[in-house]
């Protein structure tokens, strides 16, 4: 069957040592992705991504090849263990490209949902959705300036 | 993710489903014309044909004496422009990746 698939793509003017820092560091990570983050840099180790307004949400990583691929398992339900049906699979490439960095992103799992998982997700949806008006707002306020 | 797309990714997650979706999508077929082109029991057809139907994403339709089965387009194209959206929202997460990135 063909995967459902969401996949994106963006060039950047970094090292690729500068974007594996940004994507792996939690600090950096609470900077693009909720508010807070905990995140080990070990295959199988559990981590925590938490918004003050929706709550946590569990991870677990399930690939380091630094500086070229990460990738993670993330439940979609709160405060609950990622596992095949509630969660989908975040998975980062890093190539080196015009003396930047290429990265993609690929999350999967989306045929395995289970129904109960909707509501919570509904939740996290109308966070992501804030997040990123609120991203188009920063931008727009650059463009003009 | 919109709650009434959840059904419809977890009809999609079987490959026999997939199968059936992809033949209903070029002609109405019956459940017996489907047992003959899929390595499946009749049995087996009917009981993925009532879950494709749960989920919106075929419509039965009688055609003299026999029931024949049509893929729904409309819901295929919701669940598309749900992966889109959600393709949107990392496009926003990229977007900051990549000022972190150039900053340090």
């Amino acid at each position: 069957m063909s995967e459902l698939l969401v996949t994106r793509t963006v060039h950047i003017n970094a090292h690729r040592s500068a974007v594996w820092a940004a994507i792996t560091e939690p600090a950096l990570v609470s900077e693009w992705f909720g508010d807070t983050a905990s995140l080990e840099l070990r295959v199988g180790a559990p981590g925590v991504f938490g918004w003050d307004e929706w709550g946590e949400f569990r991870i677990v990583v399930e690939e380091i090849d630094e500086p070229t691929a990460f990738a993670f398992r993330w439940a979609r339900e709160k405060n609950t263990d990622p596992a095949p049906g509630n969660s989908t699979l975040v998975r980062f490439i890093l190539s080196e490209k015009d003396g930047g960095t290429e990265l993609t992103v690929r999350e999967t799992g989306w045929e395995e949902f289970q129904g109960d998982v909707a509501a919570n997700m509904k939740d996290n949806t109308a966070g992501w959705i804030e997040e990123l008006d609120e991203l188009v707002a920063f931008l727009d306020k650059q463009d003009s300036a | 993710m919109t709650k009434s797309l959840v059904p419809v990714f977890a009809a999609l997650a079987d490959e026999t489903r997939w199968d059936i979706l992809t033949r209903l999508g070029a002609r109405e077929l019956s459940a017996s014309a489907l047992a003959i082109e899929l390595p499946v029991t009749r049995q087996a057809i009917a009981k993925h044909l009532a879950a494709l139907a749960d989920a919106g994403l075929v419509q039965a339709a009688p055609s003299g004496r026999e029931i024949r089965y049509r893929a729904i387009g409309a819901r295929l194209s919701a669940v598309a422009g749900e992966l889109d959206r959600i393709g949107a929202e990392w496009d926003g997460r990229l977007a900051r990746i990549r000022t972190i990135a150039e900053r340090l």
